[in-house]
């Protein structure tokens, strides 16, 4: 059992939020505990290196193996271990906290399991058993209020994920991903489990030397770079109550190791809806979101880590920053007075572009 | 296998995409860090394949 413990920190991300971004500033404390990997099935080094470039390219030691994918390279002889042990422990984080795309999800408590954590770059693309080309994964969250209240039941909720991949290429995974919220509360006559939008996409992963910039700090020094290509489909009852058809989203993720213990990182996403009507349903539902853009800036310091008892790490994300937002202007428009959940649409009218 | 307990502090904040303005939130109650309606306390089970 390998045990990881990470505790976020406030003041280093709280200083880089606000100088650069919203001064709104997410900090998470975790302590994690991996079951150690099958040695038969435990890809050695060659393996692992294989399914990721990256570490191919350079083999990295992680003292933080569950959660530094980025971490700075140390000596070869402190690998053997820990690079499959940092596969195992990332891997586990692939969707619990993946996307900047659900942490702006518009359907509230269904991206609770996917808190954006800086240093989980390039987990996407090391998911699993490397000598296996498809992958399955899933995982259980339960998330509470620290302080409950009198009715706690409102703030409780399980957020659950599916998600299946096969390797395409080098670095690439192709995946299909599903998820759902059990909620502790219900109206009458109505489930608390809530179906999410489904997804399915590309992750690449990569790095990118920087011995060509002409800074002598940068030398040896490699940018990680994640990228994501994928569609939602309205699986979930708010896209379906909005009418969507689809929502393909780009997203781009770099980290740079600025020391053994600290990285820092960028985000950037973008998503464009389809929804079969610019307009939400019910008289003050407003005008659909058609495209959106968001940026985000994070950074981690590891304060303590240890391969067997854990690692103390802190970490801060600013809020997402909006680099772009449009509503439907192109798509018919819901007729007026109608009502969803009727079925008394008439055909959509074109509305001209103004 | 992965077991992952956690505390975290404006996540759900983050999470419904609403973006702080200096002290406001947009509902006029004013934010800070570690508001206690703000920490949430996770625990997730993972497991792959």
């Amino acid at each position: 059992m390998l045990a990881i413990l990470t505790v976020a920190c406030a003041g280093m991300g709280s200083v880089w939020t606000h100088a650069l971004g919203p001064p709104l500033l997410v900090t998470q404390t975790e302590v994690v505990a991996t079951e150690a990997a099958d040695p038969e099935e435990e890809p050695v080094e060659g393996e692992a290196a294989a399914a990721s470039p990256a570490l191919a390219a350079e083999p990295v030691a992680d003292p933080d193996p569950a959660d530094r994918p980025v971490a700075a390279p140390v000596a070869e002889s402190a690998m053997g271990e820990s690079v499959s042990a940092m596969e195992e422990v990332k891997a586990t984080d692939v969707e619990a906290h993946g996307e900047m795309d659900s942490a702006i999800a518009e359907s509230g408590p269904a991206a609770g399991a996917q808190t954006w954590v800086i240093q989980k770059t390039r987990e996407q693309t090391t998911t699993g058993d490397k000598s296996r080309p498809w992958h399955a994964s899933g995982s259980v969250e339960f998330r509470t209020l620290a302080i409950s209240d009198e009715d706690p039941a409102n703030d409780r909720y399980l957020s659950l994920q599916l998600r299946g991949d096969f390797d395409v290429f080098e670095g690439a995974r192709a995946f299909v991903r599903f998820s759902g919220t059990q909620q502790f509360t219900a109206e009458v006559g109505e489930s608390g489990f809530l179906l999410q939008d489904t997804m399915v996409g590309l992750d690449y992963g990569h790095e990118v030397a920087l011995d060509f910039v002409p800074i002598e700090a940068l030398a040896g020094k490699k940018l990680e770079l994640e990228h994501r290509l994928a569609l939602y489909f309205p699986t979930s009852r708010q896209s379906i109550n909005q009418d969507k058809y689809f929502a393909p989203m780009l997203m781009s993720r770099a980290r740079y190791s600025v020391l053994e213990s600290l990285v820092v990182g960028v985000d950037a996403f973008a998503r464009y809806h389809f929804h079969r009507y610019a307009e939400r349903a019910g008289p003050s539902g407003g005008l659909n979101t058609q495209l959106d853009m968001f940026g985000s800036l994070g950074v981690e310091y590891t304060v303590f880590s240890h391969k067997e008892y854990g690692t103390v790490s802190q970490h801060g994300i600013s809020s997402p920053i909006p680099l772009g937002r449009s509503t439907s202007q192109r798509v018919a428009q819901r007729p007026t007075g109608t009502n969803v959940t009727t079925g008394t649409f008439t055909p959509p009218t074109r509305r001209s572009l103004t | 296998m992965t077991v992952v307990l956690g505390i975290e502090t404006m996540g759900e904040h983050r999470r419904d995409g609403i973006i702080a303005s200096g002290s406001g939130s947009g509902n006029g109650i004013p934010r800070f860090f570690g508001q206690r309606d703000d920490t949430e306390l996770f625990l997730q089970v993972l497991g792959r394949y």
